[in-house]
């Protein structure tokens, strides 16, 4: 019941995240705490050192900035694909969108789709120019031909708060998961999380990063789909007699199958899915790695690889939903005091696991939980190195060093900066303990949709863009998105304790995003000054090169 | 870094007004493609719930919905395809011969 009332409420953003702790830290405060599983804790232990090694390997080939942050452009454009995919598809994914469906059904199918659709969009508007702008952020296509150093400021900003929100996010939600499926200590999950962040990205850069990436993208489809064909062998594999067992035990029965309450607002369904579809297409770690392929071609390959991946595992996780209500809801032996129907042992979020050990044992629970915890990492990891990116290429090189800066130098700070993230995450990670923080989801989703996608996609696409409009939308957007979201229920109401909400939406992408686009219009159009013509006057070079890629930073580590 | 005289070289070639002109038309066209077929799908869901809550067939307890929502995904994904399968060749074919004039 705490899951549906936690979902009415703040869960649509939650997609990533929030409906790990949205419900799992009360269930786990009663004390749920699940007993020591060894072969979870081996497995983990495998994936820890082999992804270590993988490390040792890389830090050796990651001696210049290109091959720290882009792995060189050496990547191909599967395995770009396929941690892209990975970038997306975190535990909270995996565990929260199986909850979303097991406790709403055909709600959870839509709001799976929903965060599938920015995917197509990314490849059909982005992808190909991002790869031919762009070298080591997004900032350097933004700066391309307006203001560097107010390009970059803005640009690092935003990124920075992205992956600020999301790390703590998923660092609150690691130290959770780990207690819970581990025995761990809280805060020693939560270290022991960023300091093999730490040694992933400083040691091994963005080739370690793309690898832990690919493996743990590897182990959480192929333990999803052993998950999903178990269950399904339990229905005849079919999707009707499933569906119709799920329908005989839930307590909603058929309006399961249909839409149900979370979608029936449009002005707030509107909102979400803007912020879902264009958000993506402004999360700085998404975005760095289209840097890390040779050309245009395998950047548009990786899209078309990530996608098919993302939805596979979309639609893998409404049949694990529904598998859940079918096996895990019939079975006393996951509900707390036995009792059918009460509140499952560990939260809603633990529908997945409850569900893999239900067909698999406890062999694939193992399984499943040290995939859970590897993607953490993984996920973490490729956070910690966008925003020590933004940091080091941006701030410190560019803004502050105006370009004039050696490599090593840049590296050095980039390594810094990595460390400095990841003793701030650890510190949040710990402060945030226990703290209903599904709202920071909706902020890094709101920043990226209404600060950093529509200056990105104005600069690409539209000549009459000057520096002063791009900063005015930017910071319209910036400040439009947070403001709302602070006004919103999920803080206004649920965090600071107000009676009522100002902003009475969840999601503020259908305001903040357009406010951003129209500041930055209306202010380009009004300026005349002669850095403004200049900067149109640029457009045209800039405009060949994103179609040709003629002049492109070229891959350098074959 | 390309020469201004590249640039202009380049915009006034016809073969690359043609890779311009087919690249958006394909990019444009699936990007609505897709954002309708979704919204379709949310609009029915916002505006006549009903509609989705028909069943595939009289015995089943599955719903029209399902089917749809997954195409959303499945039909998206195969645009990609299409999309890459266009650009890897034909375009890139264009773009190919657009960089090889410049070379003349």
């Amino acid at each position: 019941m705490n899951c549906v009332t936690q979902h009415k409420h703040l869960g649509l953003w939650a997609l990533l995240t929030a409906p790990l702790f949205a419900n799992a830290s009360p269930a786990m405060e009663a004390g749920t705490k699940q007993p020591l599983n060894m072969t979870a804790i081996a497995m983990f232990f495998v994936f820890v050192l082999s992804t270590l090694a993988i490390t040792y390997w890389a830090a050796r080939r990651s001696r210049s900035a290109s091959s720290f942050y882009t792995a060189g452009g050496g990547i191909s454009g599967f395995q770009n694909g396929l941690a892209v995919a990975g970038d997306y598809m975190s535990a909270a994914t995996l565990l929260g969108i199986t909850s979303l469906v097991y406790v709403r059904g055909y709600d959870g199918f839509l709001y799976a789709i929903s965060f599938f659709l920015g995917w197509p969009i990314l490849l059909f508007l982005m992808a190909e120019r991002l790869r031919n702008l762009g070298r080591f952020t997004f900032a350097d296509i933004i700066s391309y031909r307006l203001d560097p150093t107010l390009m970059r400021s803005m640009a690092a900003v935003g990124g920075l708060m992205v992956v600020f929100f999301y790390l703590i996010v998923q660092m609150v939600g690691a130290g959770e998961l780990i207690q819970l499926l581990f025995g761990l200590e809280y805060n020693v999950a939560v270290i022991v999380v960023g300091v093999l962040m730490m040694v992933y990205v400083t040691f091994g850069g963005m080739i370690a990063t793309t690898w832990v990436q690919i493996i743990k993208a590897s182990l959480l489809l192929m333990g999803g789909t052993i998950v999903a064909l178990l269950t399904l062998s339990h229905f005849d594999f079919n999707f009707g007699i499933l569906a119709a067992q799920a329908v005989s035990v839930h307590k909603s029965g058929a309006k399961i199958m249909g839409p149900g309450t979370l979608f029936a607002d449009p002005v707030s369904t509107l909102s979400l899915s803007l912020g879902a579809v264009f958000g993506l297409l402004g999360l700085p770690h998404i975005l760095m790695r289209f840097f890390t392929v040779p050309n245009a071609k395998a950047a548009r390959t990786s899209v078309f690889v990530a996608s098919g991946f993302v939805g596979y595992f979309f639609l893998l996780i409404c049949v694990l939903g529904l598998g859940g209500v079918a096996i895990v809801g019939t079975d006393p032996q996951y509900f707390v005091d036995g009792q059918l129907g009460g509140k499952l042992i560990g939260g809603n979020n633990m529908v997945a696991l409850h569900l893999a050990k239900a067909t698999g044992g406890n062999m694939l629970l193992g399984f499943l939980s040290a995939v859970a915890f590897a993607t953490i990492l993984a996920v973490v990891s490729g956070l910690a190195l966008a925003g020590a990116a933004a940091v080091s290429h941006d701030l410190y090189a560019n803004v502050w060093r105006k370009g004039r800066t050696t490599e090593a130098s840049e590296m050095r700070v980039s390594k810094i900066a990595t460390l400095c993230i990841g003793a701030v995450a650890i510190g949040l990670g710990i402060l945030f303990k226990g703290q209903n923080i599904a709202f920071l989801v909706a902020l890094a989703f709101g920043i990226a949709a209404s600060s950093n996608f529509p200056i990105l996609l104005l600069s690409m696409y539209w000549r009459g863009l000057t520096t002063r409009g791009a900063l005015a939308g930017g910071v319209a957007g910036l400040v439009s998105s947070v403001g709302l979201v602070i006004l919103s229920p999920a803080v206004w109401k649920m965090v600071l304790g107000n009676p009522t909400a100002i902003f009475p939406y969840d999601h503020p992408a259908l305001f903040s995003m357009p406010c951003a686009f129209l500041f930055a219009f209306v202010v380009s159009k009004l300026d005349n000054s002669a850095r403004g013509n200049a900067e149109r006057a640029k457009f045209e070079a800039q405009f060949v090169r994103s179609q040709t890629g003629l002049g492109a930073a070229e891959a350098s580590d074959h | 870094m390309s020469s201004t005289e590249d640039v202009d070289r380049i915009v006034a070639n016809p073969k690359f007004q043609q890779l311009v002109r087919t690249r958006s038309r394909i990019s444009w066209g699936m990007f609505f493609t897709v954002t309708t077929f979704y919204y379709l799908l949310m609009g029915t869901v916002a505006f006549n719930p009903e509609a989705l809550r028909a069943l595939i067939s009289p015995d089943s307890v599955v719903t029209i919905g399902w089917p749809l929502g997954a195409a959303v995904i499945v039909v998206s994904w195969l645009l990609t395809g299409l999309y890459i399968r266009k650009a890897n060749n034909d375009l890139e074919d264009l773009n190919d011969a657009v960089l090889k004039d410049l070379k003349k």
